[in-house]
């Protein structure tokens, strides 16, 4: 009985993450809102936790736990199990299934009023990390069907990096409209992105063939390849050759949220921001590249004219060995969002509705979600939001917010999860997205005068 | 403590309405999950693989004497032109085993002799070239030296006169045609490698004796004949015995094998083998006169069906 280790599967969990819950974007006065929008600012100045400002971790999938792991006579079992039917294992498989994830740490950030309290300026330091991975429809209908299967773009894509931030906030137009710009150095730590292009399995009955082109493009730090040699003396690579001596970083880049916000009526805002968006440009020295470009046949045994001909070893074990190819500085486009948000206020402010249009520009698919939210906000240092998202290809997820921040303290946690069925370690079964924030800081300077309360 | 009052509150029962909103279910224990056996298809996939192609060419074919087309090109010239019973074919194993039928066919050749002087000539240097011992006496030539065109030219202008000669043509075509016969096919393979592919063929096999058995893995095949002749092959591998049913072939047409089923330990044994060879055994059945002989004529492909689905 094979069993898939624990440490797999929350490596999994956790790896594939990008994250951003919409439900917070309606948490009025909280520190995390600016990262949606630079325009926005919390009630007071704030220094947060170190490590625990603002942690979020977010999964978007067009699949659901269930849709790959089936309970069967007291196992877990993937849906490439054969005691999974083709027919249930292929009901919710689309063409194109796509998992995003991703984590945003706050390891330092701090932000103040200046003396007029309507403009406001930050510094934040953070660490990201995200992954896509893209499973095509037809790799998991060629595994269960059984028929010959033309795959492409099967890939994974990991990223991680950190940026120092300064953002300011000015109202205009008799603070009507607040614009809001952070400027972001970054510094890549990390990445890699491995495609399968092309992957074509023809099972006939005069030839069973795969035929692969695949393409490794990373940046690890203080990366060392041991190459091996082929019969013909040329280098190839296996992933399990790369190893890291050390680490330093592997890219600089550049980044900016550009936002704003207006009162179009007293009780109603609307804001408009892009974030992310910038570039990292990762160094030559530490990228690795190569290619894979192979062929396995099996035509059986063909006699002819007193020669016979065997075919070669049916092997799946060249398909992972790289060429190597040159190392090339890379310019990389950060995962752009954008956001745009409208929220109308009644009974003096307590209660808001908010509407949200987000598109999420990922290495392999951009996601479009519109959440709708209630919020409710009694007293002005605390704040409760339910939304509800609906994501494509992602389906829908109700999410809580609360915000607390009175004189002492900013606490705020927000979750998606709070309708869910759960595995025992808690991560959602039927439920496409997950998305948990929480921070913890503490108010600093004079308040603002943003708010009309 | 006037402030954290409604907090813990709140807190309180935020906690408590996402417990009452949201459950466990142990089912997706990931503790529990398993690589399980995973497979490519399901019970009503079938697969098929490659194992063997062979292009027998002409020259392949013969006995011990020479080759199919030197025993061909002189059963044209045995055989009359019009065969019993007004078909196509003569029939082999009639020859071999219905005295009747025998008797039948050189009795049209030699009723053709009598009336066609072009076959007279065919089998007059037939003769010459092959029986012309047996001959010598039916023609009064014992122990006189003779050339070709003193031989041929006395057995044409004899043959309607002399029954002699005739009972000696008669019983020169009877022996050569129930003689007819061709050697057993063999040929060389190797090793079969099949790599990876062998423990997915293998890996779920139903045993024998398994009723309504889904996982089964066969031996089937086509075969593709151009040749005049319709035959029954026997193939075996060697050195593991392992036998595919007898088929029959017939010129111009494409056989479908029956399949051989066939259980691991065979599928092991063929892949373990380094010195297999397949020994074909060859009964001919009927055969066709005055169709053209094709340099590769026969095309025998015999690949692997597995039913069920592939464990990886």
């Amino acid at each position: 009985m094979k069993r898939i280790p624990i440490y797999i599967i929350a490596l999994l969990a956790a790896a594939t993450a990008a994250a951003q819950n919409p439900t917070t974007y309606f948490m009025e006065g909280s520190t995390l809102r600016m990262q949606y929008n630079p325009a926005f600012a919390p009630h007071r100045g704030y220094f947060n936790v170190p490590g625990a400002g603002g942690v979020q971790v977010g999964v978007n999938s067009s699949l659901t736990l269930d849709n790959l792991l089936y309970p069967r006579d007291g196992r877990l079992v993937t849906l490439f199990d054969a005691s999974v039917p083709t027919s249930e294992a292929l009901r919710n498989i689309r063409d194109k299934n796509t998992l995003t994830a991703g984590t945003r740490v706050n390891l330092l950030g701090f932000g103040s009023y200046t003396r007029n309290r309507k403009h406001f300026w930050s510094f934040d330091l953070n660490l990201h990390a995200s992954a896509t991975l893209n499973i095509p429809g037809k790799l998991v209908e060629f595994v269960k069907r059984g028929t010959d299967g033309s795959i492409r773009d099967l890939g994974i894509s990991v990223e991680t990096y950190a940026d120092a931030g300064f953002s300011y906030s000015f109202p205009l137009l008799d603070d009507k409209l607040y614009i809001g710009a952070k400027a972001k150095v970054l510094v890549g730590l990390g990445r890699a992105k491995l495609t399968f292009d092309r992957m074509d399995v023809t099972l006939h009955d005069d030839r069973w063939a795969v035929d692969t082109y695949a393409t490794l493009d990373a940046n690890i730090p203080e990366a060392e390849i041991n190459y091996r040699y082929d019969e013909e003396g040329r280098p190839y690579f296996e992933l399990s050759d790369i190893r890291m001596k050390g680490f330093k970083p592997t890219g600089y880049g550049f980044a900016v949220d550009l936002g704003a916000t207006y009162n179009v009526l007293p009780d109603l805002q609307v804001s408009l921001s892009v974030t992310d968006l910038g570039f990292i440009d990762w160094d030559k020295e530490n990228n690795i590249r190569g290619h894979s470009e192979e062929h396995v046949e099996y035509t059986g045994i063909t006699v002819e004219n007193d020669m016979t001909v065997a075919s070669p070893d049916f092997s799946f074990d060249d398909l992972l060995r790289f060429r190597p190819d040159d190392s090339q500085m890379k310019t990389r486009m950060l995962q752009a969002t954008l956001n745009a948000g409208a929220e109308y206020y009644l009974w003096d402010h307590r209660v808001g509705f908010g509407l949200l249009y987000q598109a999420r520009f990922h290495h392999f698919t951009t996601l479009h979600s519109v959440t709708g939210s209630v919020n409710f906000s009694p007293v002005r240092w605390f704040t409760l939001a339910a939304s509800y998202t609906r994501t494509t290809r992602c389906g829908g997820s109700f999410g809580l917010a609360l915000n607390l921040c009175p004189s002492w303290i900013n606490f705020f946690i927000a979750t998606d999860l709070a309708t869910a069925k759960f595995t025992p370690q808690y991560i959602p079964v039927r439920q496409r997205t997950m998305n948990v924030t929480f921070g913890l800081g503490f108010p600093l300077g004079p308040k603002g005068q943003r708010t009309q309360k | 403590m006037l402030i954290f009052t409604p907090m813990k509150k709140t807190i309180l029962l935020l906690a408590a309405g996402l417990l009452t909103l949201s459950c466990v279910d142990k089912a997706y224990d990931l503790g529990r999950l398993e690589g399980g056996q995973i497979a490519v298809g399901d019970d009503e996939s079938e697969f098929a693989a490659p194992l063997v192609t062979v292009t027998v060419l002409l020259d392949d074919i013969h006995d011990s004497q020479g080759s199919l087309q030197e025993m061909l090109d002189e059963a044209d010239i045995w055989l009359p032109s019009e065969l019993p019973g007004g078909v196509d074919y003569v029939d082999f194993q009639r020859l071999y085993a219905d005295d009747a039928y025998l008797a039948e066919v050189t009795g049209a050749l030699v009723d053709e002799m009598g009336h066609d002087a072009a076959k007279v000539d065919k089998v007059a240097d037939l003769v010459w070239r092959c029986y012309k011992d047996d001959f010598l006496k039916p023609l009064g030539l014992e122990g006189i030296p003779v050339d070709k065109a003193q031989f041929t030219t006395l057995f044409v202008d004899r043959f309607t006169a002399s029954e002699a000669l005739r009972e000696q043509t008669e019983a020169t075509a009877r022996k050569f045609l129930i003689l007819l016969q061709v050697s057993d096919l063999d040929y060389q393979l190797g090793a079969i490698d099949l790599g990876e592919a062998l423990d997915m063929l293998t890996a779920n096999l139903d045993p024998e004796g398994t009723p309504d058995p889904r996982n089964t893995l066969s031996i089937k095949g086509k075969v593709e004949s151009t040749l005049p002749l319709s035959m029954r092959l026997s193939p075996v591998f060697t050195p593991t015995g392992l036998e595919i049913a007898p088929f029959a072939i017939a010129p111009g047409t494409t056989t479908e094998l029956t399949p051989t089923r066939i259980y691991t330990e065979d599928l092991r044994a063929l892949a373990e083998a380094n010195d297999l060879a397949i020994h074909v055994p060859v009964e001919l059945q009927r055969y066709y006169p005055g169709r053209a002989l094709d340099a590769r004529p026969i095309s025998i492909r015999l690949s692997l069906h597995k039913t069920g689905a592939l464990n990886l």
